[in-house]
């Protein structure tokens, strides 16, 4: 698993050099209207995970990798760890560009952001999760094209179905889903139910859970995803 | 000594196309060449031999294991070429090899290195700008660096130039010499087996029409030309295809002996046949 890791490294290290700056930029530029940074970094980090999907896809490389003394598993969980590591490099691009906004607020007198704080972080974890989970087993069960119609669709009903079920579960129900439960935490029922979890156990256990509720998820997808993948054929 | 190479009744089904119950076997030390026309089943059977796809039936058995129990050990005794070699074509051949080498265990640089100077492979080139013969001889290259016990090749002198495609074949013949490894090659470039390969396997219409070695099929097969009025209904009944036009005619038969005895004395002229004859007539109505 380790050698597809690195090889997932290898082939894709060539486009990182224009991905990052790239993606620096426009995080910069977001991180000016301060809670949307959030999805911003979201949006790039699930654009990550789909372009080491797409390297194998454009290039018509899968029937050489499997070709190559690996397992239809050892390809699927080697994507996994590729995209731990996709989500890694997101968060610490994210964190570090929003304590540089937070400092630099933080310089001219303003109150550090509440964009920029360890439950966000937690819920951006929470978040790739979700999106990896699905995008992955869609991805190995109909190939590149047809797997992320079909992840988008599934995320899209997701995003619908937590909006009208998520203010429950998250405390903001009575003020009818509005975000404003935890001032200035980005959007989303995700953001809120983890900001929520942290204000009422703290961050520690709350990083705990939501650290292991990420790890259930990719090891179920994981799953899926493998079985999905062992019949294919190339 | 177990064959390198052994299916069983090997059977794989698409829409629109079979292949249907395919049985042949390699020895160490050999180079088979798999034949048939354009979409007869050979890519087919070299994607199940490197566990590409899964046969609807039948067994495989590739390096005296079950490469569907012992996937990583078996294929890392395989060196590939695919019909259209892809890599990441924004890649160097040198960066390839890099990528490549931690899945061999049996990885030899220097070997790699020696291949790449032989083929005068431009290693800083991308993949994607190099020619199909340029590709096709950096696959090999990577093939061959691993010291695999069995190459399985997919139309590999496809787009070569004929120098280079002579070399290709001695250094096949040469890596098969010590008795240890062997090849299979698919192509539908008969002089190539006619060339170098001991065992010959033609494949048609996803069924295996023979699987013999090369002596065997040129012993057995041969071309029976003559006056149409020798084409009686016993006659017609020894040819596996036979051609007829308003002069003459041309037929096929594998029972050369037989042929010889059946029309002894008669206007015929009976000649070895070539791949090409084989391929061509078989299946030819009588």
């Amino acid at each position: 698993m380790l050698k597809l890791f690195i090889k997932d490294i290898k082939v894709g290290a060539i486009f990182l050099w224009a991905v990052v700056p790239l993606y620096v930029v426009t995080a910069l530029q977001v991180s000016r209207f301060g809670a949307g940074f959030f999805w911003i970094n979201v949006t790039c980090a699930s654009l990550l995970l789909v372009a080491v999907s797409m390297l194998d896809w454009k290039n018509e490389a899968e029937p050489f990798v499997h070709s190559l003394p690996v397992t239809r598993g050892l390809v699927v969980r080697s994507r996994y760890v590729t995209s731990l590591l996709v989500g890694l490099l997101s968060l610490a691009i994210g964190s570090a560009i929003g304590a540089a906004r937070g400092l630099s607020l933080v310089t001219r007198g303003e109150l550090w952001p509440r964009w920029v704080a360890g439950d966000v972080g937690l819920a951006f974890v929470l978040v790739f999760a979700c999106i990896a989970s699905v995008y992955l087993p869609c991805y190995f069960r109909w190939g590149f094209g047809k797997g992320n119609v079909a992840a988008a669709l599934v995320l899209a009903a997701a995003v619908i179905v937590t909006d009208i079920v998520g203010p429950d579960f998250t405390g903001a129900a009575g003020a009818a889903g509005s975000g404003v439960v935890h001032e200035g935490v980005p959007r989303g029922q995700v953001t809120l139910g983890v900001a929520h979890l942290a204000s009422r156990y703290g961050l520690a256990p709350a990083g705990l859970i939501v650290l292991g509720l990420a790890a259930v998820l990719l090891t179920v997808s994981a799953h899926v995803a493998a079985r999905a993948y062992r019949r294919h054929e190339f | 000594m177990d064959p390198i190479l052994e299916l069983r009744g090997v059977t794989k089904h698409y829409e629109g196309f079979s292949l249907r119950d395919v049985s042949f076997s390699l020895p160490r030390g050999y180079v088979c060449g798999l034949i048939g026309p354009n979409g007869a089943g050979k890519t087919t059977i070299v994607k199940l031999i490197l566990g590409l796809v899964h046969p609807s039936a039948g067994h495989l058995r590739v390096c005296g294991e079950d490469p569907a129990a012992a996937e990583i050990a078996v294929k890392d005794r395989i060196g590939f070429v695919h019909e259209v070699p892809s890599f990441y074509d924004y890649l160097s051949i040198g960066a390839i090899a890099s990528v490549v080498r931690p899945f061999y265990s049996r990885w030899d640089q220097p070997l790699f290195d020696a291949l790449a100077r032989e083929f005068e492979l431009p290693m800083r080139k991308w993949f994607g700008t190099l020619s199909r013969g340029t590709r096709t001889k950096a696959a090999l290259a990577l093939a061959l660096a691993h010291h695999a016990e069995l190459l399985v090749l997919d139309e590999p002198t496809s787009g070569l130039d004929p120098v280079f495609r002579r070399q290709l074949l001695e250094r096949l013949a040469a890596y098969v010499a010590d008795g240890q490894a062997s090849v299979l090659f698919s192509t539908h470039i008969t002089s190539d087996v006619e060339r170098m390969a001991d065992y010959i396997t033609f494949i048609r219409d996803g069924r295996l029409v023979f699987s013999s070695t090369r002596e065997e099929v040129f012993d057995r097969w041969v071309v029976v030309k003559g006056d149409p009025g020798v084409l009686d209904d016993s006659a017609r009944q020894l040819f596996a295809g036979v051609e007829v036009g308003a002069h003459a005619f041309t037929g096929l038969t594998d029972d050369a002996p037989r042929a010889r005895h059946r029309l002894a004395g008669r206007d015929v002229v009976i000649e070895r046949a070539t791949l090409d004859d084989i391929m061509y007539y078989t299946g030819r109505s009588c």
